[in-house]
């Protein structure tokens, strides 16, 4: 009785958006205006971007480990064309988790999501685990392979032999270092003539 | 001079940023000198025995499958948690391995505010106090059933 007592009263308040027993919104809201048109008659326009995202937010509390499809085609601002596996912006489900049911219609992102898969599976995440963690140098090197693999194959387009050039070169670039590292590790240094 | 150079360090860092496994990393990870099996046997006698921790969703969900990933609710006062962690490795692994790990990938709190280490709404402080309720609720637990010390893994 008080969870709906204290619902009604979030009604009743300005914006209108019922308070859930746990403190949260009961939905986003969406932007309806008036505007008048030629005659003076009022037209009322809802505003599409806020209500994609109230749309979104009554989708994730009723689907929470469904796709959001918000997070697809989110890599690199778009800087190498439509991906959503090769870089850091994965596709999510509404509950924040990683998602790999999309299946891309690119074939140069699929190195990048085995390469993810095997993240995953070590726990390793971010710019500093790509760059330092050499318990993935493995999985760095058979994306490259397979990305270089892809630049070279005549089947593709210029465009997509390129971007497998770009991401296969640049994550082959940023793994080096630490496959030196542990290739040749610092102390083997120490054993060299002077 | 000095600008083209900011302006190449100020790309190189943004392009930095935007690199990534993209992948939810490891909040935490706890490892034993034990095969998974007994790992995965101990987790499940934990989970059982514990009238605060409960799964829901049990072998329909990816991240609960039971075998490869669990989520966990822990409930006890103000707290209601839920965990989602994963065994480091895979079936070679697994099989081989004379040591196994699990480690957190996900943590949210009854707000919902949580996530993992590639991606989350919440504040160092916030990661901090959900860590230290599954270490005090379920790996402390899991210590004693298996009598054993973990090494922390903090994926560093």
């Amino acid at each position: 009785m008080s969870q709906m007592s204290s619902f009604i009263d979030g009604e009743m308040k300005t914006g209108g958006l019922g308070t859930l027993s746990d403190g949260s919104e009961l939905a986003k809201g969406f932007t309806i205006t008036g505007q008048k048109d030629f005659y003076g008659g009022n037209h009322w326009v809802t505003d599409q971007k806020s209500y994609y995202s109230f749309w979104h937010s009554v989708q994730g509390d009723l689907t929470p480990d469904a796709l959001d499809t918000r997070t697809l085609n989110q890599q690199w601002g778009g800087w190498l064309g439509k991906m959503s596996y090769p870089g850091g912006d994965n596709p999510k489900k509404y509950n924040g988790k990683d998602d790999y049911s999309y299946k891309p219609g690119n074939i140069v992102e699929y190195p990048g999501m085995m390469h993810d898969l095997k993240y995953d599976k070590m726990g390793i995440t971010g710019f500093k685990g790509l760059a330092t963690s050499t318990k993935a140098i493995n999985a760095d090197y058979t994306f490259v392979a397979q990305e270089l693999a892809l630049s070279l194959s005549p089947g593709l387009s210029l465009k997509q032999r390129a971007r497998a050039y770009i991401l296969g070169t640049g994550l082959g670039l940023v793994a080096l270092p630490k496959t030196l590292n542990a290739l040749m590790p610092l102390k083997a240094l120490t054993l060299l003539p002077r | 001079m000095k600008f083209k150079i900011f302006i190449i360090i100020a790309i190189l860092f943004y392009s930095c940023n935007m690199i990534g496994a993209g992948t939810h990393g490891l909040l935490k990870g706890y490892r034993y000198s034990i095969s998974k099996k007994e790992l995965e046997t101990a987790v499940i006698k934990v989970i059982e025995k514990n009238p605060n921790i409960y799964r829901d969703t049990i072998d329909k969900d990816y991240y609960n499958d039971g075998i490869t990933y669990l989520t966990i609710k822990i409930k006890n006062k103000d707290i209601e948690n839920e965990y989602t962690f994963r065994y480091y490795g895979d079936q070679e692994d697994w099989k081989n391995s004379t040591y196994s790990e699990i480690f957190i990938c996900y943590a949210y709190d009854k707000y919902g505010k949580g996530g993992s280490e590639g991606k989350g709404n919440f504040t160092k402080e916030q990661e901090k106090g959900l860590i230290d309720a599954f270490e005090m609720f379920f790996i402390d637990q899991l210590d004693r059933e298996l009598n054993l010390n973990h090494i922390q893994d903090t994926g560093q």
